[in-house]
């Protein structure tokens, strides 16, 4: 099977001319969980808005769940990846939590019994069906972000990707979101500045800076090149610092 | 000011309701087929939102003592166009009824009509004519400024008539004309200098979009607007005809004075027409008509209202034949 | 202010009780059926309106709502329906009435009539809120009639309602800390904290439109399979609608008055 994501010298230009993203060549196998960290400013919602769709690249391929990243594929390639966005609230529109979560699946066609049904069946097998009738904008940020998770899940994606997951979220949230990340079968692009999620979460991890993938390879021995990580304005995250003392 | 249920007699607030009804209608059917839709529905969203949140920002009014806060008809109307400004209007103001208590379930086309209207249909062409391509701050300012004051006071004037035509409250007209045009004086040059500041601001953020290529001239669909501007003016002539009883005779009898010699025919020719235009003779309802009493107020309202309900529909059957004879396709212009 | 009592109505329209599991339109029309009776009633009624009063005291016993909020909202917007009828009782002072035989002016039966009429339909049509949450009263809405075009304003309006306003709220009070002594700001400082509000609005639009597209947005918001309208909703809204017509009709304040008399002879 193809790579559930694969980019290829991607690259994007604003209309003023500035570079984002400058040559980006990553590689994301089916079912592999790949962490994407950087300073703000290096490139990382630029490079989520054009998986997304949202923006074209100004040069270079990608080819997102199997398919080349292209106007004709779009709706194809939206149906078979999930997107969490960084403010829940931004995603969930609708006014309860059973219509958001149903939303893409009615977007797409199906009989809204049908989708009601696997609504409500997502949510099941996410512990909130509790919450089916509520109000989004009534819930908690942890409730919210599980909730923007069945909404992404709910089209059986091959691929996740995931903007700041943990943003907003107290430590109990946050754990019980990274328990049900762990458990996925998708592949994951985690894009975040919390790299203690990244550590526990990834087994991958690639840097971006100034447009560019600086590094990329395994987790522990990239977050705990400290040297690499001053280089460009990260920091190792401290549970890496007690596994490998001393860079080792 | 939001127009309440307690001050409404049924026959004045359904007859806006369905005028206003019929105009959101027209609206949102034109609105919904216009390409750059979809991408307003959020925006036309968090618009409506940004109306209630920019009511926190409380401000003083130099010289006044008193308060000011942006109301948003006029800037919704520019940023959104007309359509869409009209429909996030009414959504604001079914909610202020719904969660506030400002307004009520059957002042809501009352209150579109004061509130909504005016900036949409005469506020927006008013102030693209003042306001030109690339205004200065000076010129943008005062093609805010004019439509701003003219909707307030025209919403003014909407809440006098309202009020008057139901009767349930009895504020003579002269001194009620001089509180509420006179609050509102302030509060449209309120309204102007802060839709000037926000539109300012919102041409350097870029939201100052101008409409896609070959899309059809933002205005408000015709027919329904005629429709509910014929109930406007039905209300506000039945109101002028209940402050003059015997409005037409009043103006014969002054005609006469002038021409002595012509007492006879013109009168009863006009008289005549009069009996056949009207469904309801001095608009009072037949076996009530003692004397003594002047027509009574609900009569009248009644009266008035049936009246351009009729007025209505001729002006909707002849919108739609002269838009058939046009043939389909065309857009209302 | 009236926002804290705003956001506890809200609340409350999704707690659970007989009345908040009816059906929303069933709600929206008896709530229009005793708006026009209430309204329909001549200038001097006061009788007449009394046992309207049933109505709203019914749906907040059966709705289970508590009071306090209802009340502030009803106290918080009647300001400009007083500031209106307050002209009545010194415009019309011929003698209407006699009541233990004090004369009581024409102006001040009708200015009466006004805050009657006032508490009535406020205070029900907050009550619908407070019993019905507000997609629900939207899609009842929309099935009603109204074009789908304003329902999804409604509906979008409502979503971000709270979270925008927590925004001004936010400006404002960081506003007052920098200058505690000034009440309210000057027109130039407002100038700023609407002009950076309207930035954060239309970012969020922004943001919310690029999450529709991604979940395959084409223009309209889809509903799942709406209730159905139950025995029970359509008992409710024959009761409702029902019970608004006789009060219209029949002299019910005279007949509970008589009934009281007779028992007490």
């Amino acid at each position: 099977m193809t790579d559930a994501l694969s980019l290829e010298r991607l690259a994007y230009r604003y209309p003023d001319g500035t570079d984002a993203l400058r040559e980006v060549t990553l590689r994301l196998g089916e079912g592999e969980r790949l962490g994407l960290v950087g300073p703000n400013g290096a490139g990382k919602t630029t490079l989520i808005s054009l998986l997304a769709g949202l923006a074209e690249p100004s040069a270079g391929e990608a080819a997102v769940a199997g398919l080349p990243l292209g106007p004709a594929s779009l709706p194809e390639i939206r149906s078979r990846t999930g997107f969490l966005f960084n403010d829940p609230d931004d995603q969930l529109f609708m006014p309860t939590v059973l219509e958001d979560v149903a939303f893409a699946p009615l977007a797409a066609g199906a009989p809204p019994a049908e989708a009601e049904r696997r609504a409500l069946a997502l949510l099941e097998e996410l512990g909130i069906a509790r919450l089916a009738r509520r109000f989004p904008g009534h819930l908690s940020s942890g409730e919210k972000r599980l909730v923007t998770l069945a909404g992404a899940l709910v089209s059986r994606p091959r691929l996740l990707v995931l903007d700041e997951p943990t943003a907003f979220l107290d430590p109990w949230a946050r754990r019980q979101l990274l328990e049900r990340l762990a458990r996925l079968e998708q592949s994951l692009l985690v894009i975040t500045h919390d790299l203690e999620l990244v550590v526990e979460l990834c087994s991958r991890v690639a840097v971006l800076d100034d447009g560019r993938v600086v590094a990329d390879g395994p987790t522990a021995s990239v977050l705990g090149d400290e040297a690499l990580m001053a280089a460009h304005r990260l920091e190792t995250p401290h549970i890496l610092k007690h596994r490998h003392p001393h860079g080792g | 000011m939001h127009m309440a249920d307690a001050l409404l007699s049924p026959a004045v607030g359904l007859a806006l309701d369905a005028g206003a009804g019929a105009l959101l209608t027209g609206a949102a059917r034109q609105l919904s087929r216009r390409p750059d839709y979809q991408r307003k529905v959020p925006l036309m969203g968090v618009l409506g939102a940004f109306v209630f949140a920019a009511q926190m920002v409380n401000f003083a009014i130099p010289g006044t003592g008193s308060s000011g806060h942006l109301a948003g008809g006029l800037l919704l109307s520019i940023l959104l166009g007309p359509e869409a400004g009209l429909l996030v209007i009414a959504s604001v103001l079914l909610v202020q009824a719904f969660f506030f208590a400002d307004g009520g379930l059957l002042a809501l086309g009352c209150n579109l009509f004061n509130m909504g209207l005016w900036p949409a249909l005469l506020g927006l062409p008013l102030y693209r004519r003042l306001a030109g391509d690339r205004p200065g701050t000076l010129r943008l300012t005062l093609a805010c400024l004019v439509p701003a004051v003219l909707a307030a006071e025209l919403g003014a004037f909407g809440v006098m008539v309202e009020t008057q035509l139901s009767g349930r409250a009895d504020l003579p007209f002269s001194r009620f004309a001089a509180l509420m045009l006179g609050i509102h004086l302030p509060i449209g040059v309120v309204e102007g200098l802060a839709t000037a500041a926000m539109i300012r601001f919102a041409a350097r953020m870029g939201a100052l979009r101008p409409a896609p290529e070959g899309a059809a001239p933002e205005r408000l669909p015709l027919a329904p607007t005629v429709l509910a501007l014929a109930v406007f003016l039905g209300c506000a002539g039945a109101w002028f005809a209940s402050t003059r009883p015997d409005g037409l005779e009043w103006s014969l009898a002054r005609a006469g004075a002038a021409l002595p010699t012509a007492p006879g025919r013109a009168h009863e020719v006009l008289r005549a027409v009069q009996r056949f235009t009207a469904l309801m003779p001095d608009y009072a309802l037949p076996g009530r008509r003692d004397a003594a009493a002047p027509p009574a107020k609900l009569d009248t309202s009644l009266a008035g209202a049936l009246g351009l309900l009729a007025t209505a529909g001729l002006v909707a059957g002849g919108a739609a034949l002269s838009r058939r004879g046009r043939g389909p396709g065309r857009s209302a212009r | 202010m009236s926002l804290v009592a705003a956001r506890a109505l809200d609340r409350l329209g999704y707690a659970d009780s007989p009345l908040h599991r009816r059906d929303a339109r069933a709600k929206l029309l008896v709530c229009a059926a005793f708006v026009l009776g209430v309204s329909s009633f001549p200038r001097y009624e006061l009788a007449g309106l009394l046992p309207f009063f049933l109505v709203p005291a019914a749906l907040a016993a059966f709705g289970r709502v508590p009071l306090r909020p209802v009340l502030g909202l009803v106290l918080a917007a009647s300001p400009f329906a007083i500031l209106v009828g307050l002209a009545n009782p010194f415009l019309d002072t011929r003698v209407a009435a006699r009541v233990a035989g004090v004369a009581v002016s024409g102006g001040l039966l009708s200015f009466a009539s006004i805050l009657l009429r006032f508490a009535l339909c406020t205070s029900t049509l907050l009550l619908l809120v407070a019993t019905t949450p507000m997609p629900r009263l939207a899609a009842g809405l929309r099935r009603l009639g109204s074009p789908a075009a304003l329902t999804v304003q409604v509906q979008m309006l409502y979503r971000y309602l709270f979270l925008l306003v927590a925004e001004g709220e936010r400006l404002s009070a960081a506003r007052l800390l920098r200058e505690p002594g000034r009440r309210l700001p000057r027109f130039a400082t407002a100038r700023g904290m609407l002009s950076m509000l309207l930035h954060r609005t239309w970012e969020r639009g922004d943001r919310v439109h690029r999450c529709m597209q991604v979940r395959g947005f084409q223009g309209e918001l889809p509903t799942l399979a709406a209730a159905r309208f139950g025995t029970a909703d359509a008992l409710f809204l024959a009761a409702g609608v029902g019970f608004c017509a006789a009060a219209r009709v029949l002299p019910l304040a005279r007949w509970a008055g008589e009934a009281f008399l007779a028992r007490g002879a």
